[in-house]
C-alpha cells in the first residue's frame, strides 16, 4: 500500500512544488475505489483558515471521519490544496479553495522533500492525486484537470449548466464499501508477487 | 482475474485511472514473465501508469523476443499485433537492456555488452517486410526512428548498418507509398547521403507523402482533407509554390488547386513537417477516380511530387 501511495503522492508532489512543471503535467484522476485504496485517512471537513508551515497549508476542521484515524472537531493541516480550484460562473474563471469550503478529503501524510519543507512527523497531510471533492448543497463535486497547463478544477452547477455531483449520503456509503474492499487489496498486495498464485490476477 | 474484473467496472467518461489495476500490473511486471504481460495487454490498459508497467515488464531480451514473435504471429488478433508494434520502441531497441523495477516502481535500465545488438533492429525490419498489414509495418518502422536518441552506441550503429540494407530491399519490394516514404525519411535523416543514394530515387528537394483524411473529409461536403508529410532534403527557399493535383485515372482532365497556406511555411534541410489542409473540390469536376498528390514548383519547373493516393471525387 505505502509504495503505491508514495509513488502517486510523489507525482502529485512533483507538479505541486515546481510551478514550471504544473504548466506541463497531465494530472492523475482516480476512481473512487482508487482514492480510497490510496488514502490513509478519509474525512469530511470545512476549511477554517490557511497558514504557512514551510509550505502553504489549509486548516480543515473535521466534521465526519469516514476512514482511518480522526475524530469530528479535530483540525488537520492539509498541504497542496492550492492545486485545487473551483469554477465560478464560467469555465474560464476559477478561484482558490477558501474558508468555509466543505470537502471530502482523501489524505496521506505529507513527507518533506527538496523544495517541499513540511514537517517530517506526518502532522501535515496532503490529498492523494485528485483526492478532494467539493461539497455544495448536499452534492459532492469532483475535481478534474480541464486543460494542461492547469490544476484541478471543480466544476460547479450554475444556471444553465449542469455539473456531475454525487449525493453526499450515497458517497459516504460508497466510501465505506470501498474501504472494506481496499483492506482486502492491501492484504492481497502485501506479499511479494511470486508468493501468490498468478491466477489470482 | 482481478484485472478483468476491474476492467469491466472502469467508467468510460470521464476516463478515470484505477490504482488497484496499476498496482497489480506493476506486481506482475516484476515477475519478468513476458507472456503474462501480453495477457495484460490483451485485457486492455487503462492508464499511462499501467502502460508503463507493461513496458517495463517486457523490457528484457526475452520480452523483446516474445513481442517480435507475437507481432509476426498471423493467428494473433490484428489489434493486439498493432498495439505491440506501436510499443516496440518503448520496450527498447537496445536488445540487452534490462529494465529493473525498484520498490517504488521506478525503472532503470541495465545493459550488457553486445557487438551487434543481436541484430534486433535488423530483425524488426525483416519482420516488417514480411507482414501483410501496412499499419504494423509502419508502426515498426516508426519505432526504429527512436534510434535517433541513441546515436554513437557502437552496437546500435552496427545493427543499423545491416538494418539499412534490409530497409533498402524492403523499399524496392513494397508497393506501399507510406512504407516507401517512411523508409526514405528514415534513411535520409538517420543514415546520410551514401545510404540514401542506394535507394536510387530521383534527386529532389523534398520527400513528400499525401494521404486522405477520410474523417475530416466527410465533415464538409464538396471538400477533401489531405494530410501532407514532408522530409526536406534541401532548404525550401527555391520552392515558389505547392499545388494539389487531382489527376483523373482514366485520362480525363487534371485539376490543380493551389496550397494557399504554404506561403508562410519555412523548412530547412533535414526537417520533417506534417500538416493537413482542406481543399475545395473544383466545382463541376467530372465524377470519377482520381490520383491525388502534391507538386512542388520552382518557378515553372516541377521540383518534386509527393506520393499519391487514389480516391473517388
Amino acid at each position: 500500500m505505502k509504495r503505491t501511495v508514495l509513488v502517486c503522492a510523489m507525482a502529485l508532489f512533483a507538479v505541486a512544488t515546481t510551478p514550471t512543471l504544473v504548466l506541463a503535467a497531465d494530472l492523475e484522476h482516480y476512481n473512487l475505489d482508487s482514492l480510497v485504496y490510496l488514502s490513509d485517512r478519509i474525512v469530511e471537513g470545512e476549511i477554517i483558515g490557511s497558514r504557512s508551515l514551510g509550505v502553504s497549508v489549509v486548516d480543515a476542521k473535521i466534521s465526519r471521519n469516514l476512514a482511518g484515524i480522526g475524530r469530528p472537531g479535530e483540525t488537520i493541516a492539509v498541504a497542496l490544496t492550492d492545486l485545487f480550484r473551483k469554477s465560478i460562473g464560467s469555465q474560464e474563471k476559477t478561484t482558490p479553495l477558501t474558508k468555509g469550503d466543505r470537502l471530502f478529503l482523501f489524505l496521506i501524510p505529507a513527507r518533506p522533500r527538496e523544495g517541499f519543507s513540511v514537517p517530517g512527523d506526518g502532522s501535515v497531510l496532503m490529498p492523494v492525486p485528485s483526492g478532494l471533492k467539493l461539497v455544495v448543497g448536499g452534492k459532492a463535486f469532483p475535481f478534474f484537470q480541464r486543460r494542461n497547463p492547469g490544476g484541478y478544477i471543480a466544476q460547479l452547477p450554475v444556471p444553465g449548466r449542469l455539473a456531475p455531483g454525487e449525493d453526499v449520503t450515497q458517497l459516504r456509503a460508497a466510501i465505506a464499501d470501498s474501504w472494506k474492499r481496499a483492506l482486502v487489496w492491501h492484504e492481497q498486495f502485501k506479499d511479494a508477487p511470486f508468493q501468490r498464485k498468478q491466477q489470482s490476477f | 482475474m482481478l484485472l478483468r474484473e476491474r476492467r469491466q467496472t472502469l467508467s468510460t467518461f470521464p476516463s478515470l485511472q484505477d490504482a488497484i489495476v496499476e498496482t497489480a500490473t506493476w506486481r506482475l511486471a516484476r515477475l519478468r514473465n513476458p507472456k503474462l504481460m501480453l495477457q495484460v495487454l490483451s485485457i486492455g490498459w487503462s492508464s499511462r501508469r499501467q502502460y508503463g508497467a507493461v513496458i517495463a515488464g517486457l523490457g528484457t531480451p526475452e520480452g523483446r523476443e516474445v513481442v517480435l514473435q507475437r507481432i509476426g504471429d498471423a493467428s494473433a488478433p490484428i489489434a493486439e499485433r498493432r498495439e505491440l508494434a506501436r510499443l516496440t520502441a518503448s520496450v527498447g531497441l537496445i536488445y540487452h537492456w534490462y529494465a529493473e523495477i525498484d520498490s517504488d516502481n521506478n525503472v532503470r535500465f541495465k545493459s550488457s555488452i553486445d557487438r551487434d545488438n543481436s541484430s534486433y533492429i535488423t530483425r524488426i525490419v525483416r519482420l516488417s517486410a514480411t507482414l501483410a498489414d501496412e499499419e504494423i509495418a509502419l508502426a515498426l518502422l516508426s519505432g526504429i526512428r527512436s534510434t535517433v536518441f541513441s546515436p554513437g552506441l557502437p552496437q546500435v550503429e552496427v545493427d543499423l548498418e545491416k538494418a539499412t540494407t534490409e530497409l533498402i530491399k524492403f523499399h524496392r519490394a513494397t508497393r506501399s507509398a507510406r512504407v516507401r516514404f517512411a523508409i526514405e525519411s528514415f534513411i535520409s535523416q538517420r543514415r546520410g547521403a551514401n545510404d540514401f543514394a542506394r535507394l536510387q530515387i530521383r534527386s529532389k528537394p523534398v520527400l513528400s507523402l499525401a494521404t486522405l483524411d477520410t474523417v475530416e473529409t466527410s465533415k464538409v461536403p464538396g471538400t477533401i482533407f489531405v494530410n501532407r508529410e514532408e522530409t526536406w532534403l534541401q532548404d525550401r527557399d527555391p520552392i515558389t509554390s505547392v499545388v494539389l493535383v487531382l489527376e483523373a485515372i482514366d485520362g480525363g482532365p487534371t485539376y490543380v488547386v493551389p496550397v494557399v497556406s504554404d506561403k508562410l511555411q519555412k523548412a530547412e534541410a533535414g526537417r520533417g513537417v506534417n500538416r493537413g489542409d482542406r481543399f475545395q473540390v473544383p466545382p463541376g469536376i467530372r465524377h470519377g477516380k482520381y490520383r491525388v498528390f502534391f507538386r512542388y514548383m520552382d518557378g515553372n519547373v516541377v521540383a518534386a511530387e509527393s506520393y499519391s493516393f487514389e480516391t473517388l471525387l
